[in-house]
């Protein structure tokens, strides 16, 4: 069976200057490669995580899978079709198939909605009809582990695991098949963080989801991924299982990074 | 996978943080110069909306013997060179005042985010083009651009509502496309495109909501200006025709009469001030209210 997602030599390229200005400034090559040669595949049922610091390129290319900013070459296939290329009217299916949770729970909702309609959203976009969008936004809402009361409540009104729990409901509501989470902890306490990646297991187990996790943080990826890549500067500097780059690391970049990692008990 | 928790649900219970429905208006009220507002701008409001119920004479009817009297019972402002009781043309001048600010403050409030939602979140160009439309426009200073329309097209109260549109809508659209600027790369639009909405969705159902506030806010503060425009306008001869009353053509009928009877200009200077200050007080406190961290724009 071929994979779910496959990433080909992608390269995304951002411009730093405007035509004239580059001409005035004499420079060759006004652009910044944010995302270069990435390949990877994204199986059913599997978690890839994607390892990196800060401006490495991992949100730039997860953005590029849902076609939010384009990439110039390489290829992206879901379930063999190519989406490099795709006008954003033709990207509305892949939209369904593909969803992706934003770094900041709380900002990545629409603040003066509330979350009945978060939820349904979705519904309204794609124009639904079949199904109730608000016998839904109750059968999404108890998915995820919050009570009936939240449907009625504003974005600002929740705390950020809460509003963590609403973004993964919208995200599962047109039953996509992979998951593209920005950060799933970001900015969570320590125990929510280990609810949310719970949670999240428990729906991967539960409806057979794909996510691709984009995170800098090491022991979440330990936690959740099957594989994991290392991102620095735009590439891939190391691939491989999870055990494998955590027991063997052979990039020095994975290495230092692997050393950065806080001890629980230093002593 | 390990789950080390079977427990995904612990912090998922806890309350909601409510707020109640009308905070906002409590937190007016309780600031002196909000409450003071607000009680100015209803003031106005009632009396031009109660105008017919109130006057104690047809603002048109003539008393010849009690020309240019002074406050009486009879008159409670005197009456003015035609012998009408300024105090019933002072509620019906605030009819028209209140007719022409908003209905053009509330059509530039349309027109300005229709025009500034497109030029945010549309295509460069057409930002471009629709900038340099606003500031051609804000370029003439609002008087002379009156004077000039009105020459063209001749006076009326519809010349005047057509001009302040005109000229005040520009700023609305530059707000407008401001905040949409600084909105269309939140999170939540960018959620919200990677679900496929189009920009027409996220335009009306998502930056809408989050522009309007601080435009409300800028409206109310506009309103007198535009009041005095209608003022100075009438004033000048170029507003309402008579014998139709405005607060402009009151002053101006005083001003002939100001050294023997000063009542008729205080009559009609009285309520300009009331409705400047109150509404200010008013869209400033709101201000205080929604946004805090809010700079003045202009």
């Amino acid at each position: 069976m071929p994979d779910l997602l496959e990433v080909e030599h992608l390269r995304v390229r951002f411009r730093t200057a405007g035509l004239v200005q580059a001409l005035l400034k004499g420079l060759d090559d006004p652009f910044i490669d944010a995302v270069m040669d990435v390949s990877f595949s994204l199986a059913k049922g599997e978690t890839f995580g994607l390892v990196g610091e800060s401006g490495s390129g991992k949100t730039t290319l997860g953005r590029a899978i849902i076609g939010l900013v384009q990439a110039q070459e390489g290829s992206i296939k879901f379930e063999g079709k190519e989406l490099v290329g795709l006008k954003d009217s033709q990207y509305q299916e892949v939209r369904r198939n593909i969803a992706m949770m934003f770094q900041d729970p709380i900002a990545s909702l629409s603040p003066r909605k509330k979350v009945r309609s978060q939820i349904a959203e979705p519904f309204k976009i794609h124009n639904i009809k079949d199904k109730d969008p608000d016998q839904e936004a109750r059968r999404l809402l108890k998915l995820v582990g919050l009570h009936e009361g939240f449907l009625e409540a504003y974005p600002h009104q929740l705390s950020g695991g809460q509003a963590r729990r609403v973004g993964v409901a919208r995200a599962l509501s047109l039953d996509p098949k992979v998951i593209i989470a920005d950060e799933p902890t970001a900015g969570l306490d320590v125990s929510v963080q280990g609810e949310i990646l719970n949670l999240m297991n428990r729906l991967q187990r539960e409806l057979g989801l794909s996510y691709l996790i984009i995170t800098h943080n090491l022991p979440v990826v330990r936690h959740v991924s099957d594989r994991l890549a290392i991102m620095y500067l735009g590439r891939f500097v190391e691939t491989g299982t999870t055990t494998e780059i955590f027991e063997k690391p052979a990039h020095p970049y994975t290495l230092g990074l692997l050393a950065a990692v806080p001890e629980p008990d230093p002593g | 996978m390990t789950t080390t928790t079977p427990e995904d649900t612990a912090g998922a219970d806890a309350p909601i943080k409510r707020e109640p429905r009308l905070a906002w208006l409590w937190q007016l009220l309780r600031n002196p110069l909000g409450a003071l507002g607000l009680f100015l701008v209803l003031l106005i409001v009632i009396s031009a909306l109660g105008a017919d119920v109130f006057s104690p004479y047809d603002y048109k009817a003539l008393d010849v013997k009690n020309r240019l009297a002074g406050p009486s019972w009879a008159h409670l402002l005197g009456t003015d060179n035609l012998g009408r009781d300024t105090f019933s043309r002072i509620l019906h001048g605030g009819q028209v005042a209140l007719y022409v600010a908003l209905v053009s403050i509330g059509v530039s409030l349309v027109l300005g985010l229709a025009l500034g939602m497109l030029a945010g979140y549309g295509p460069r160009w057409l930002d471009n083009i629709l900038l340099l439309c606003f500031d051609s426009v804000r370029a003439f200073p609002v008087i002379m651009f009156a004077l000039a329309v009105i020459t063209v097209v001749g006076p009326s109260l519809e010349t005047i509502i057509g001009v302040v549109i005109m000229t005040t809508t520009p700023g609305y659209a530059r707000i407008a496309r401001n905040a949409t600027l600084s909105l269309k790369n939140n999170e939540f639009i960018l959620a919200e495109r990677s679900l496929g909405a189009r920009g027409k969705r996220i335009m009306i159902s998502h930056l809408l909501p989050n522009l309007i506030a601080p435009l409300l806010i800028l409206c109310s503060m506009d309103i007198p200006v535009v009041i005095t425009i209608e003022a100075g306008l009438s004033f000048l001869g170029l507003g309402v025709k008579p014998p139709t009353p405005s607060w402009g053509s009151i002053l101006y009928d005083g001003y002939s009469f100001i050294r023997n009877t000063p009542w008729i200009v205080i009559a009609g200077g009285i309520p300009l001030i009331i409705t400047t200050l109150g509404f200010t007080f008013l869209g400033e406190s709101l201000r205080d209210v929604f946004d805090p961290k809010m700079k003045k724009d202009r």
